[in-house]
């Protein structure tokens, strides 16, 4: 399999991976091949579902490891909810983002707080602009506590 | 002088033949005791009146192996093949396990990508702590 450059892969590959074109050679052969596999599976998506994806690449692949695993943790477990349920999500995530900062800030660091709540440490993000939650507690050398990207 | 010493063997011969035959049963027999017991002293096979060799040479193990010395090492080798094939079949496995943990989180990260909720809300706890609220 190897490490292909951005040059090596295939017209369709590269169509699919776009977003990721600028830093496609700095990622690890591992994550190369997990985009590849994505970029096979791609075409049998539905239009919505490419659309969601190619939104999201970049932002997805910017993470660093310990977010991404926070983000797969959190997934899972929202996953195993009744599909009820889950649309009850997608509303509180919609009412959510109408709450003002300061009631955002004190739910992150609620959840700091608490042990055992969701979420990894080092991984949490705060949409808020300009805000930055407080580090969380043990976060590991050299991980990025903070959102690497800003809104 | 050649031929004349061949006449004289010739005549001797059958004189001691003539006379061999005239002995008695029992002088022969007792020649040929003190006959074999002079060849033993000599290490040799002693003939029977029969005629017969009564020495035995045994050969103890002559021809017969307890182990060929190519059975050990066929042995051996049998054995390094199955150390082999065991290590290759752990390598194997442990392969396998790589390969599906790395299709599971491949798979994850298109369902991840392609939900409905943005990335920010799998990561927000703020969020998550706002879900626990609603949660029974």
């Amino acid at each position: 399999m190897g490490s292909p450059s951005w040059s090596q892969l295939s017209p369709s590959e590269k169509q699919v991976l776009a977003p990721l074109a600028p830093d496609w050679d700095n990622l690890d052969a591992q994550r190369k091949q997990k985009w590849r596999g994505l970029a096979q599976r791609y075409p049998k998506m539905s239009a919505d579902e490419q659309q969601r994806i190619q939104g999201q690449m970049k932002s997805w692949a910017e993470l660093t490891p310990q977010q991404r695993q926070a983000a797969r943790e959190q997934y899972k477990s929202l996953r195993q909810l009744p599909p009820e349920k889950k649309d009850e999500v997608r509303q509180k995530w919609q009412e959510y983002q109408t709450l003002p900062p300061e009631q955002k800030r004190e739910l992150a660091a609620r959840s700091a707080a608490t042990p055992g709540a969701p979420g990894a440490p080092g991984a949490s993000r705060s949409t808020a602009p300009g805000t930055n939650a407080p580090p969380a507690t043990t976060a590991p050398a050299g991980s990025a506590g903070d959102t690497k990207r800003s809104r | 002088m050649i031929r004349d010493q061949h006449e004289f063997a010739k005549k001797l011969t059958a004189y001691l033949d003539n006379g061999a035959a005239q002995l008695k049963a029992g002088t022969v027999y007792r020649l040929s005791q003190a006959r074999g017991k002079a060849l033993a002293a000599l290490g040799q096979p002693a003939w029977t009146s029969e005629g017969r060799a009564a020495q035995v040479h045994a050969y103890a193990g002559a021809g017969r192996g307890t182990a060929s010395p190519g059975g050990g090492l066929r042995k051996g080798a049998w054995l390094w093949l199955g150390v082999v094939l065991m290590a290759a079949a752990g390598f194997g496995y442990q392969q396998w396990q790589v390969y599906q943990q790395t299709r599971e989180i491949e798979e994850l990260d298109v369902q991840i990508l392609s939900s409905d909720l943005p990335i920010d809300a799998y990561l927000d706890r703020g969020f998550q702590t706002w879900l626990t609220r609603f949660q029974p």
